[in-house]
């Protein structure tokens, strides 16, 4: 190390172990001309616990986290804030004395003012809102049985350590049937004269609700690039949402093949799904915009071998779409999970990775394994998995309608096999409907002709719901009807959500991890301790907590001396920072 | 200066250069700014003493000397860019403000939801702006993407073709050397788009592109051992005509009025007086490179490079490398262990130039996965010895890390 003063260097050397469970956690990037900044903090009975880490950071920032760790963690509030406030004067009035206090020479290292003083602005801004606001776990759970809400990708869970705040909630109001109506028509990949007129009416006079809700529905894009197609006009900026969703595609897909790359060469066993696959059909993938990547993995143990190397490279994880369920699958006990991680790119753009294991979900109850061919999902089972995830939600994506009749047209299918596993799976119903939509409102097509009659398609339940997908209710009901069937063999049980605690460093074998520990063994890579009033649950690229943590039993500083002993007992001394994800947004538009 | 001295002779090369020669200094940051040759120091001493003044001062024989003088350096500087009529020169006091300026000035050009494209590896003075202009015109900003293979991703211009409105692009990149291709770009653009280049880094190495369909061309003179304060705006007349000035005052009007009306094409953009001394001495700096010839400067620093690469190699620090090109003559790397800003005072110690951080480019720095690196880039005036001075720092910082 360069001959800094020792206090210093000895600061920086200083390894910061402390385990949080956060209330609040602050990040900054770029800060001082190179250095990353994390904050996480918690407060108990008015004592504040504070993790400040500096990553791959100068020696100075290192040594200024560190010293606000010593300073701050454990201390009263009050103190805590007081302390903030004297080291906040000498950054502001005299900054002198805080060279002092490193034993620095100012003179010498004026140029690395910011290195020492950045740790401290954000600490301050951390201390002012941790203190105001504690939003970084919330305290509603969404309800999602009510409409059959896909309760894996909603953020349905999360804690708030003062249960007297926790309250369960039904999802939120929809948007009404009118909108459906007037736009899902202009979301196809292709548009018939009267639709382009109406096009053309209604991307003048398109209202903010209005552009709302293509954004969430994600078809604002799919619109946008049927006025450029269809329309010769320069939509107003009012699009722009659009077209930064469009631009998102471009920037980064590239990171999604790069995982591709990863998986292909550490053989693991994991295929991307919908979007990332079927965009190729398109005439301009661009336009087949995603909102995530979809991946599936056949074995849990990949998907988290996946999860850990993409932590490693700076993905996040978002700690309340992390969870598993217990499946009931032809009389046998099957663990279904999913998780999402992302990474923020030039502060503009949301890469997301979404993953399933050990296969793709069926209406909350049951799961639907894909067959491959030379390393990738059959394109028969690709049409599948879009089908299911068209009821998989509460409403439709006329995404999925439009890869259904992109990959109808541009595919060769084997009917034989794909009317088998369409049987074997009871989803002729599902078919049936999205593909006779698709007959009576897309332009004509042979290959689409040839489908209807190979398949045998059957639109009795277009007929009888001749209003989907432009009324919500009908779409829950027919997701009803078929859940109700599924459940009387499968039950829906609750799906346990985990909040990660602890990220090793390397992965760990989880079998060893689980003997070592006398866990319960809920799969081969996935352990689970029992507590009172707690879990704790065992992977091998971290240790986890289970939200149905009764916060009236247990606190968290119990949690966190259990975990360390935990650490202990692993003989683990050096642990990741947990990767939270402190931002929640598909892309910006400026 | 003989040309076929310059490589054998780089000792006195460097004496050409004041600031090197008279500070016990070992200089690798070029691309921050380069030290001011001695003809360039030694014209604007003459202007001082010898004219002194501005153009379009009156009928006074200082000022006619003056316009002998833009002439004269104009077309100096002319030659060495090899750019020819179609371009006029407006001067700002740097490429940054030069920008602004530029942004500015085609606001009217621009409509909602057109885009206005930056590379993928840019300074923030060629971000900012543009980013700028299209939150005020709603305007739609992206940045030229990097496919997979970490290539930059050309087609992307075909794909969006009849929205492009602006190509602002650095020929290279300032953070660590990535080349764009600039012809490519000429290719594949519309009719319609407006194309600037930034040549910042390119102009004291190599020769910038003369391709026609390019609107502007940036050139600081500091980066080409000129004198600080003075950039050159090489805009090509059809476009000055359409565009409106930003800065108004004297020297740029024609008549002041209820409605104004401004000096016919590029003498709109010269409000105030313009530091002619500057311009002269830029001029200077000009010839001076013209003598030297960008074959030997593109040698001399490719065998700069060369040695100063094994030496990160052998030292164990790793190199920024792009799948695209990448120019010889800026070569950043970083250290695993040790955070750029440490690496640095190493070599300040040992009164080595480099620059650390995130070069002002934190979008670039953050597409190779790093929140700062150090930068070592190259040019006339650096010799064997400083290239040992060099290697000796490099290696204290490597043993202290394995210590």
């Amino acid at each position: 190390m360069y001959n800094y003063p020792r206090k210093v260097t000895l600061l920086a050397k200083k390894r910061n172990q402390h385990i949080i469970i956060p209330d609040l956690v602050m990040k900054k990037e770029s800060v001082a001309c190179g250095d990353f900044i994390s904050i996480s903090g918690q407060i108990d009975d008015e004592i504040l616990y504070v993790n400040c880490i500096s990553e791959g950071a100068c020696i100075f920032s290192k040594a200024c986290c560190n010293y606000l760790n010593d300073a701050l963690y454990g201390k009263r509030v009050e103190e805590a804030r007081e302390i903030i406030n004297k080291l906040n004067f000498m950054v502001k009035g005299n900054i002198d004395a805080l060279y002092e206090m490193f034993e620095l020479d100012s003179q010498k290292y004026a140029h690395r003012e910011d290195c020492l003083t950045s740790p401290i602005k954000l600490m301050n801004d951390f201390i002012n809102a941790i203190l105001t606001s504690s939003n970084y776990l919330e305290n509603e759970r969404i309800n999602t049985k009510e409409n059959l809400e896909c309760d894996a990708c909603v953020g349905a869970c999360k804690i708030q350590w003062d249960v007297n705040k926790s309250k369960k909630i039904n999802n939120q109001e929809g948007y009404p049937d009118e909108y459906l109506r007037k736009w899902l028509p202009l979301a196809k990949t292709t548009l018939s004269n009267d639709e382009i007129e109406s096009l053309k009416i209604n991307c003048e006079s398109v209202s903010e609700d209005e552009l709302q809700f293509l954004s969430d529905r994600t078809i604002n894009s799919i619109v946008l690039d049927n006025i450029y197609k269809n329309i010769n006009i320069s939509p107003s900026r009012k699009w722009k949402p659009a077209a930064y969703l469009i631009q998102k595609n471009e920037i980064t897909r590239p990171y999604a093949e790069r995982i591709k790359g990863y998986i292909r060469d550490n053989n693991l066993n994991m295929y991307f799904v919908k979007g990332f696959v079927t965009s190729k059909y398109y005439d301009n993938p661009s336009m087949r915009i995603h909102s995530d990547y979809d991946i599936i993995s056949c074995s849990g143990e990949d998907a988290f071998i996946l999860a850990h190397a993409l932590i490693k490279d700076g993905y996040k994880i978002r700690p309340h779409l992390f969870s598993y369920k217990l499946l009931k699958i032809e009389g046998k006990r099957v663990v279904s999970g999913h998780f999402h991680l992302q990474k923020i790119i030039d502060d503009m753009y949301m890469l997301e990775v979404d993953i399933s294991y050990p296969a793709f979900p069926l209406n909350r109850v049951d799961l639907f394994y894909p067959e491959q061919v030379d390393q990738e999902i059959r394109v028969e089972d690709q049409l599948i998995i879009t089908v299911l995830h068209l009821f998989k939600h509460s409403h439709v994506f006329m995404k999925d309608i439009n890869d259904i009749y992109q990959i109808i047209r541009k595919c060769n299918i084997d009917y034989q096999y794909l009317k088998r596993r369409i049987c074997e799976k009871h989803i002729n119903e599902y078919v049936n409907l999205v593909v006779s939509f698709i007959k009576h409102n897309y332009k004509s097509d042979v290959k689409i002709d040839e489908f209807v009659e190979r398949m045998d398609i059957d639109d009795t339940i277009y007929k009888d719901n001749n209003d989907w997908p432009y009324v919500e209710e009908s779409h829950i009901k027919i997701k009803k009807n078929d859940y109700e069937k599924r459940i009387i063999n499968s039950p829906d049980e609750e799906r346990i959500f985990l909040m990660p605690l602890v990220m090793f460093k390397e992965y760990v074998e989880t079998r060893k991890l689980g003997e070592l520990l006398s866990a319960e063994m809920i799969t081969e890579y996935l352990y689970r301790i029992n507590k009172k009033g707690y879990a704790l649950y065992l992977t091998g690229f971290g240790i986890f907590l289970d939200y149905t943590v009764d916060t009236r039993i247990v606190n968290r500083k119990e949690i966190i001396s259990e975990i360390e002993e935990i650490l202990k007992k692993l003989n683990i001394t050096e642990t990741m920072s947990i990767p939270y994800a402190t931002d929640s947004f598909y892309v910006r538009s400026i | 200066m003989k040309r076929d001295n310059f490589l054998t002779n780089e000792y006195e090369v460097r004496k050409q250069f004041p600031l090197l020669n008279d500070n016990d200094i070992v200089y690798f940051d070029y691309a921050a700014t380069c030290p001011m040759h001695e003809s360039a120091i030694k014209r604007w001493t003459l202007f001082q003493t010898g004219v002194g003044t501005s153009i379009s001062r009156g009928n006074s024989i200082l000022s006619r000397k003056a316009e002998e003088v833009l002439h004269r350096s104009e077309d100096e500087i002319r030659l060495f860019l090899n750019l020819d009529n179609q371009y006029e020169f407006i001067y700002s006091k740097n490429v940054t403000e030069a920008i602004n300026i530029l942004a500015l000035s085609v606001e009217n050009e621009i409509r909602e939801m057109d885009i206005i494209l930056v590379g993928p590896y840019e300074h923030h003075s060629n971000y900012l702006p543009w980013k700028n202009l299209a939150k005020k015109k709603g305007a739609l900003f992206f940045e030229l993407p990097i496919n997979s293979s970490g290539l930059i991703d050309y087609d992307y211009i075909t794909r969006y073709k009849e929205q492009i409105k602006i190509i602002a692009v650095s020929s290279t990149s300032n953070a660590y050397g990535g080349v764009v291709d600039i012809e490519k770009i000429c290719e594949l653009m519309s009719d319609t788009t407006m194309l600037f280049v930034d040549d910042s880094q390119l102009c004291a190495h190599g020769p910038i592109s003369t391709n026609r369909a390019i609107s502007a061309h940036f050139i600081p003179s500091h980066k080409i051992y000129g004198p600080k304060n003075i950039a050159l705006t090489a805009i090509k007349a059809e476009l000055i005509k359409k565009i409106s000035p930003v800065l108004t005052g004297g020297g740029m009007v024609e008549t002041v009025g209820f409605i104004d009306t401004w000096r016919d094409n590029r003498f709109k953009f010269f409000p105030g007086t313009i530091d002619i001394a500057l311009i002269y001495a830029m001029a200077g700096a000009c010839n001076f490179l013209r003598e030297v010839s960008y074959k030997y400067i593109e040698e001399f620093e490719q065998k700069k490079h060369d040695e100063i690469v094994d030496i990160l190699t052998n030292e164990g620090f790793k190199r920024v490398e792009l799948q695209d090109k990448q120019a010889s003559h800026v070569i950043s790397f970083y250290h695993e262990d040790m955070h750029a800003h440490d690496i640095n005072e190493f070599l300040s110690d040992s009164n080595v130039i480099i620059r650390s951080g995130n070069m002002c480019a934190q979008n670039a720095i953050k597409k190779i996965g790093l929140n700062a690196i150090n930068r070592i880039s190259l040019g006339l005036g650096i010799t064997e010895n400083d290239i040992k001075i060099l290697r000796k720092a490099l290696r204290e910082v490597t043993n202290s890390i394995n210590v």
